[in-house]
């Protein structure tokens, strides 16, 4: 099962096969590329990619992004049918209550989340202390607030529970001050056959330097949540192919049409985090520090770029202007009234957080679209990732029991059915076939999570993802949003500023 | 218009002042009262202060919501807030007692280092505190609060009663001696009661304080059932659910009622005692 495919950028004559998958592409020097659908049904592919066709033809670069979207799209999809032979045998591994003989443990679990993830999660462990009377799990939930400053601390002094969920983006500061701080999964053999392998090796996802040091709780990662209704209205479309100059364009659409709306809901930290980041990595090619050399790609010209953009975004009406959304910052783009009594056509979202969204404003409808590209881009940009991962202290008291408990947590099937979406979409096909049987499955957070896993591009540095990284984007957004800074200006300031962080 | 007339007048419009003031000041908790009968769409969708109806569902539900019900941590607070303030308030007393009243060798180091000590923020404090606690086996207790308590490491009130003591005269404590008082039956037999403005405002700002702390709860308390009220607020708040911000107003409301009561009992003692600490003599 392939979730994610590298949009290979450099390769100029080589053909790139997405194995397992039921597209098969070709791309030639010329920049063009050939999508050829294989035997299976692309049914699905069509129903999540609105009608396009994948028969012999040659498209060019932004139709291959969206083709592949659709690839893969469609393949995640089949998964749920059961119709992909892979998957058909992942499905059929059964878990198997494994003996624990060690001697008695108490281990420490700590999360952050609402009221839906406790629930789930105590289900879960009280379902695994009838199951192992010896071991004790005792649970240390809290709110995401101060969740980091916290784990920092007790996995400085020692102190870190057993098994901790760890906030993906935090995991690669955690794990350069001391690799040491948490087990390889890999050495104790946990049990990864529901996995898909293409997913589960990545940086963003636990593993560092050959080692799975976390385990994906989920599938997320940016997403385009459209009010679908008012869209129809205005007439536009974000089913198809487009590029961040039509979003533009739509923004003034959506001012003629009733100059109280604007196309998108968006804070400095969404313009930074979806629009930013995904921009200069479709401009550059590049992530925006080369971490191994140690050097910044961003040139001060790139950044201007990308602000230049932001700055239109304003000056054009496309957004709401920087003083309105102020009151809204961070992931509290839910509050504003505005979302509320739908004056916003769509917002970019993480999947994680959708929900959250689409519950503030209960009298819309809610569609999924796909995401803005560059002309001539250089990577996708979009990639996706997961909500969280789950690591074990290497302080662990009995970091047997941590697997023995991770494997009933992630492995088993009741498990799967309990926790349910209450971490995002379930990262492995077993998991989401389950809930699709439940109906617990959310299907517009699924073709989210297909949407952007079908991009495929760079995962974001360590440095950028950084919470130092992203305030110096933030607050250069900031300065270009009021006016006070020229983009040139503001990136200037900006990437010597983020120089200094190497 | 007569004397009277304009007296009456003065009354009324110094009286209307004090009014909107007050009501300027009290509205954000007015607001909060009557946000915890309304749903989300009504918080954040409309200005109106008045809910569209009234119901007591968030209170019973916020109250339970969290699987440990909210009894459990507002026990917590007590088990932890109560002591913690009546240790600060000995110890700082005791403290205090003898910077303003005794000669000793050193005195002069020993207070420059308690204001310097003053200056430190907590953030730069909390990882050798953390440290130190983890050695002792003190984390996930309530110690980290009563240790510090007791051995008088709130600077802030040590010197705000330093100077209130130095405020009183010191004939008392001679006349008092030559009565035949000893050291400590003067401290608290003839200091002490003068120092009750000064020793209810103490009290009253470590109770908010230690009641609203959120940080050092967090990092110093792991296990969900010794949780304060602080902690159990946020329990809810998460950026990948929804909230129920009515459920979380209705125990935040809850959460504010002793603060509130505490206030305006004590508010006599708590004014005096910022009005006066430092100022006399």
């Amino acid at each position: 099962m392939v979730f994610f495919a590298n949009f290979e950028t450099k390769s100029q004559d080589e053909r790139i096969v997405f194995s397992e998958s039921p597209v098969i592409k070709y791309k030639y020097k010329d920049g063009t590329v050939q999508v050829r659908n294989s035997t299976r049904s692309s049914n699905l592919a069509d129903k999540a990619n609105h009608k396009e066709e994948y028969t012999m033809k040659t498209i060019s670069r932004r139709d291959f992004l969206r083709g592949s979207a659709a690839g893969m799209a469609g393949m995640a999809l089949a998964g749920f049918t059961g119709s992909s032979p892979v998957m058909a045998e992942e499905s059929d591994s059964t878990w198997e209550k494994a003996e624990y003989t060690g001697e008695d443990a108490t281990l420490r679990f700590s999360w952050w989340g609402g009221d839906e993830r406790l629930a789930a999660t105590l289900a879960v462990i009280e379902a695994f202390e009838a199951d192992y009377p010896t071991i004790q799990i005792e649970a240390e939930y809290g709110s995401s607030d101060g969740y980091n400053d916290k784990l920092a601390t007790q996995l400085a002094s020692g102190t870190a529970p057993d098994i901790v969920q760890i906030d993906p983006e935090y995991m690669p500061t955690y794990v350069a001050t001391n690799p040491d701080y948490f087990v390889s999964y890999d050495e104790y053999g946990f049990d990864f056959s529901n996995y898909d392998e293409s997913f589960l090796r990545l940086q963003i996802n636990g593993y560092y330097d050959g080692q799975q040091l976390g385990i994906p709780t989920g599938i997320a990662g940016p997403a385009l949540l459209i009010n679908q209704e008012l869209a129809d209205a205005i007439g536009l479309d974000f089913t198809g192919d487009y590029t961040w100059e039509d979003l533009i364009e739509w923004g003034k659409q959506v001012r003629e049409y009733d100059d109280s709306m604007y196309l998108m809901c968006a804070n400095k930290t969404y313009l930074s985090t979806f629009i930013f980041f995904n921009y200069a990595k479709q401009l550059t090619g590049q992530t925006v520090f080369d971490v191994d050399n140690g050097v910044l790609n961003l040139t001060a010209e790139q950044a201007e770029t990308c602000l230049d953009y932001i700055q239109r975004l304003y000056d054009e009406e496309v957004i709401a202007p920087a003083s309105y959304t102020a009151a809204y910052g961070g992931d509290n783009l839910q509050s504003d009234p505005n979302w509320i009594n739908s004056k916003y056509v769509c917002t970019f979202a993480h999947v994680s957080t959708m929900s959250v969204m689409m519950a503030a404003n209960e009298n819309a409808t809610w569609s999924v679209g796909n995401l803005p590209m560059l002309d001539g881009a250089l990577d996708a940009g979009w990639t996706a990732n997961c909500p969280q991962v789950i690591a074990v202290a290497s302080t662990s008291s009995n970091i047997e029991a941590a697997m023995l408990f991770l494997d009933y947590f992630f492995n088993n099937p009741e498990s799967m059915s309990t926790l349910a979406c209450t971490r995002s979409v379930p990262a492995t096909e077993k998991a989401r076939e389950i809930c699709t049987e439940d109906g617990t499955l959310d299907e517009i957070l699924m073709e989210a999570a297909n949407i952007c896993s079908a991009y495929g591009g760079l995962t974001p540095d360590r440095y950028a993802s950084s919470e130092e990284g992203k305030t110096i984007v933030t607050d250069a957004i900031e300065t270009v949003g009021y006016g006070a800074s020229t983009p040139a200006d503001a990136a200037a300031d900006m990437v010597a500023q983020l120089e200094m962080l190497l | 218009m007569t004397k009277e007339q304009k007296k009456k007048l003065n009354l009324v419009g110094s009286y209307l002042v004090i009014i909107v003031i007050g009501v300027v000041l009290l509205y954000p908790i007015i607001w909060m009262f009557f946000a915890t009968f309304k749903t989300n769409e009504e918080i954040f969708g409309t200005t109106a202060l008045l809910p569209s109806s009234f119901s007591l569902k968030n209170y019973i539900e916020g109250w339970t919501g969290t699987v440990i019900p909210y009894t459990k941590y507002f026990i917590n607070t007590a088990i932890l807030v109560i002591p913690t303030t009546l240790f600060t308030i000995i110890s700082s007393s005791l403290v205090a007692y003898g910077f303003a009243r005794f000669r000793f060798p050193g005195k002069k180091i020993l207070f420059a280092i308690l204001i310097a000590t003053l200056m430190l923020p907590n953030s730069t404090i909390i990882i050798p505190r953390y440290m130190l606690y983890n050695k002792l086996h003190w984390l996930d207790s309530y110690l980290p609060f009563y240790v510090p308590a007791i051995l008088a490491c709130n600077p802030f009130f040590s010197y705000m009663l330093i100077q209130f003591m130095r405020g009183l005269p010191r004939e008392l404590d001679e006349s008092a001696y030559i009565d035949g008082c000893g050291t400590f039956r003067v401290f608290y037999q003839i200091l002490l009661p003068l120092m009750k403005p000064s020793l209810f405002s103490a009290a009253l700002f470590q109770f908010m304080w230690t009641y609203n702390d959120y940080f050092n709860s967090l990092i110093y308390i792991n296990s969900v059932k010794k949780y304060t009220v602080s902690l159990a607020l946020r329990l809810s708040l998460d950026a990948e659910s929804v909230v129920v911000w009515g459920k979380v107003l209705a125990m935040a409301f809850v959460a504010v009622i002793p603060l509130i009561i505490l206030f305006f009992s004590a508010q006599k003692y708590f004014v005096e005692g910022i009005a006066t600490s430092g100022l006399k003599g």
